[in-house]
């Protein structure tokens, strides 16, 4: 099972950092990439237990809680009722989401039928699209263009 | 059909054996799929009026894409608590829409095999049933009204997630597979738990008769799978059917060791015989429990009852289906009287 990074408690932990004590302790700290990326690592790293303090503090003055446009459903209450609140936060929450899925699921692709399926992600996976493309977000932006090349082909 | 009393004197299609040598171990097999309508929020931000509308929208297109002669066609949340239990007691629809106080609505086919629930925990959940093991059959069905109904109403499809549901436990394919079982010759040797860990280990979830969150009730349980996700539906068939076949067998190896010690199950289903047919009064746990004995005795060609009596009475001593059949029964004193009365005249008819 993915370990969950200890400051943000939501995504998956990619980073895995160790302390050595001068008494012979040793100390773990377990971060995404987000988090990992807004510590200064140059130089003599901080202590690991501040470290986390610092981020989850920082967190707290700057709470970063995405809401669906759509509905204006947030984590949060994901989180409190365990349901989201329309099809589209299924796009908008889909980082915050997919560490769910994947540890419930061991997997984030369908692979069986969609009969009857409309198509009422499309507007929102192009709006999604144009977004990523304006911010240089050039990893997700392929994503999205993938999954609408491969919504496309779907019969 | 919407006479609650007519509903509770059929039996349901699902409730039979399929062959002259069913053992009956496999009650049913149901699938259950899981829809939202595109461009519709989920109920949690959808306020009531808006619900009434998609009820009404969901039943409108049941009525006019689904070619079902004389189905049930209910909104559940007009209807009285007893009427509504009758429905979820003979499976016809989830508990919590049965319970539910937001609208809802409920179109089911004449034989009870086939119904749509409208504002669920999803829009739109649809179920299958088929009697014994056959998960292909009931899938096949859902699938074909999935496609009518979609058609219609447009589902919410992601092309990398599939359905897209409102709980994350339940996108991709958004099916529940469930095998309904009956395994009181493994609670009696002990090794029920083992067996049901067994299939807990293989990522299968095992729950009581009534679905989530209920009580295993005269030892009857479902085992269906956990994720919905990754793999397909007909994946996800085999896996619960392989898992209930596993199962099936090691109920069948604990009826034959309690039949090598004839008078232990003997005793067991000619006790349960003595209390049913000469009880005054009958609470709704024992008589299901005495009750699966005799269907483990009728299996076995220890008792002579034909299955339609134990299956007509395995859903009418439930407390919902007596009230329907006899309004005296509302309150627990009468009813378990009644509830006496009528094991002993079906079982010993004049």
């Amino acid at each position: 099972m993915a370990v969950i990074c200890q400051a943000c408690q939501q995504r998956p932990a990619l980073l895995h950092l160790t302390e050595s004590g001068a008494d012979g302790t040793v100390r773990e700290a377990h971060l995404c990439p987000q988090c990992a990326s807004g510590l200064d690592l140059g130089g003599a790293p901080p202590p690991l237990a501040g470290l986390i303090t610092g981020l989850r503090s920082r967190r707290t003055v700057e709470p970063e809680e995405p809401a669906c446009p759509e509905c204006g459903f947030t984590m949060a209450q994901y989180r409190e009722l365990n349901l989201l609140g329309c099809p589209a936060c299924w796009i908008h929450l889909w980082p915050r989401i997919e560490p769910l899925v994947r540890r419930f699921h061991g997997a984030v692709r369908h692979t069986g039928r969609t009969a009857g399926g409309a198509d009422p992600v499309r507007a929102a996976l192009e709006r999604d699209l144009a977004a990523a493309v304006a911010d240089e977000r050039f990893e997700e932006a392929a994503r999205l263009r993938d999954a609408l090349r491969r919504q496309a082909e779907t019969p | 059909m919407t006479d609650p009393a007519r509903l509770a004197r059929s039996l349901p299609g699902w409730l039979r054996p399929v062959d002259a040598g069913d053992d009956r171990i496999v009650l049913a097999s149901r699938v259950r799929l899981a829809r939202s309508v595109a461009g519709t929020r989920f109920r949690r931000t959808l306020a009531r009026p808006e619900q009434t509308e998609l009820v009404g929208r969901v039943l409108t297109a049941c009525r006019e894409v689904l070619p079902w002669d004389d189905p049930l066609h209910v909104q559940v949340h007009r209807l009285g608590p007893a009427n509504r239990g009758v429905l979820s007691e003979r499976q016809l629809c989830s508990r919590e829409l049965a319970d539910a106080k937001h609208p809802t609505g409920l179109h089911a086919r004449d034989d009870g095999l086939l119904a749509v629930m409208g504002n669920e925990e999803d829009h739109v959940r649809l179920q299958s049933l088929a009697p014994g093991l056959d998960l292909t059959g009931a899938l096949a069905a859902a699938v074909d009204t999935d496609r009518r109904l979609g058609g219609r109403l447009g589902w919410a499809v992601h092309p990398e997630l599939g359905h897209l549901t409102a709980c994350h436990t339940n996108v991709g394919t958004g099916m529940r597979a469930s095998v309904m079982l009956h395994l009181p010759a493994l609670a009696e040797t002990g090794e029920l738990k083992a067996v049901l860990h067994g299939a807990a280990k293989l990522g299968l979830a095992v729950r009581g008769r009534q679905g989530e969150g209920s009580e295993p009730g005269g030892h009857v349980y479902q085992l269906s799978n956990l994720r919905s996700l990754g793999r397909s539906e007909d994946q996800l068939c085999a896996e619960v059917a392989d898992a209930a076949r596993a199962v099936v067998e090691a109920e069948r190896l604990a009826r034959a060791a309690l039949l090598s010690a004839r008078v232990r199950l003997e005793d067991k289903v000619f006790r349960a015989w003595g209390v049913l047919t000469g009880a005054r009064i009958l609470a709704g746990d024992e008589a299901y429990d005495l009750l699966g004995w005799l269907r483990v005795g009728r299996a076995l060609d220890l008792i002579p009852v034909p299955w339609e009596v134990l299956d007509r009475l395995w859903l009418q001593i439930l407390p919902h289906h007596l009230q329907a059949l006899h309004k005296e029964a509302a309150e627990t004193g009468p009813r378990d009287r009644i509830r006496a009365r009528l094991v002993r005249d079906s079982l010993l008819p004049s």
